[in-house]
């Protein structure tokens, strides 16, 4: 293994690197991590949650699934995915964000998404880390992706549509492997994770050539 | 409260106009319908299908569900879905007529597809398995039906009458009406 790249991420914060085609990105923790990729020669390609989800049929994605473009291209394929078993990674929240945690309090529904209407909220969310960790390529804020919300398992009902928060988190770091399927610029939020046992810690960054 | 039919879609046709905050947009349809909106002046306020699932805590937009923006702000409300019980709209998906929804939108916004939000899929009724399988149900509405949204901010709103033979029952004429 060639490390490019090993970067502590901590709380709460944003991180970006560029990565080649073919390499591969591993993203290590216990609480969420939302992420985001996109074309490195062309910012316009952006990862897209829809997308994905149309392409690989399914709503959770894991080892051998792709993320895909809005412009419906192959970005990164998850090749190892230690969270599976465990739980799935989400798609469908949006990000957190300065404003979104602001809202759900003045509307008395932070224990709708969290555990408490009385826990203190941050100024700041994974909103606000994308942006930083796209800082790089100047991408606007209303240009960040939804993102791939990995290790975020939320509980839905398929019936009703209900979305649950949940605690299901790892127990202690683990990781998932996504390799390169064309340059890209990717960016990851460790995020604050109010849903959490012990809510957000830092995660760890890796870019590697096999 | 009255009502002024805007116009009458052949499938695979668009509209697009402005719905002005409180006014109710109707849309009677059975066949797979694309909808999207932006906020009139700012278009980097656009409905945002992550938000609008998270706010309402659900997978499927029904009434009294709020249709939400990228910036975290309320667009409109659903306020009567005459689909409810015969199906499910769709947040999941990307537009079936990216094209038309493109050229519809581009009489007053010229937009490409790498910034299209995604749409809310009226009538769609996509099935997700236990497993989170999606599977396309070819099962819409066997009559028209309404679906009203009431507009929270002033709107651009925009809308394609897409069937298709795989997600849609048939093809047939979409109206939209303003209250």
């Amino acid at each position: 293994m060639k490390i490019i790249v090993d970067d502590f991420v901590p709380a709460n914060t944003g991180w970006g690197h560029s990565m080649q085609k073919g390499q591969i990105l591993r993203i290590k923790a216990k609480t969420i991590v939302d992420f985001a990729c996109i074309n490195l020669h062309n910012l316009n390609e952006r990862f897209d949650q829809a997308r994905t989800k149309v392409y690989n049929m399914k709503i959770w994605i894991s080892t051998g699934d792709q993320l895909f473009s809005k412009l419906n291209n192959p970005m990164m394929t998850i090749v190892e995915d230690q969270f599976s078993g465990q739980g799935y990674h989400d798609l469908q929240y949006g990000t957190c964000s300065g404003p979104r945690y602001a809202r759900a309090k003045e509307e008395g529904r932070l224990n709708q998404y969290h555990h408490g209407d009385d826990i203190p909220i941050p100024d700041h969310g994974c909103w606000e880390n994308l942006i930083d960790g796209f800082s790089e390529w100047k991408i606007p804020p209303e240009l960040i992706p939804s993102p791939l919300n990995i290790f975020q398992h939320v509980d839905i009902d398929v019936e009703s549509g209900q979305i649950n928060h949940s605690p299901n988190r790892p127990s202690d770091p683990i990781y998932v492997d996504f390799q390169a399927e064309m340059d890209l610029a990717v960016a990851a939020s460790a995020c604050p994770d109010l849903a959490a046992p012990n809510f957000g810690q830092p995660i760890q960054a890796t870019i590697y050539e096999r | 409260m009255s009502a002024t039919t805007l116009t009458t879609l052949r499938p695979h046709e668009g509209w697009t106009g402005e719905v002005k905050t409180g006014q109710v947009l109707r849309i009677t349809a059975k066949s797979m319908i694309d909808f999207n909106c932006f906020e009139k002046d700012n278009f980097k306020e656009y409905f945002d299908t992550a938000r609008t699932r998270i706010y309402n805590l659900n997978m499927y937009p029904t009434v009294n569900h709020r249709l939400f923006s990228k910036q975290n702000n309320p667009m409109m409300k659903f306020i009567k879905d005459g689909f409810s019980g015969i199906g499910l709209h769709d947040l999941q998906s990307s537009h079936g007529c990216p094209d038309l929804m493109l050229k519809t939108l581009g009489t007053v916004k010229s937009m490409t597809l790498a910034d299209l939000p995604d749409p809310m899929g009226l009538f769609r009724n996509l099935k997700i398995s236990p497993s989170g399988q999606i599977k396309p149900s070819p099962k819409g509405p066997l009559d028209l039906v309404d679906i009203e949204l009431k507009a929270e901010i002033d709107l651009v709103c925009a809308l394609t009458n897409c069937p298709s033979a795989e997600l849609s029952a048939s093809g047939a004429d979409c109206i939209v009406t303003i209250l």
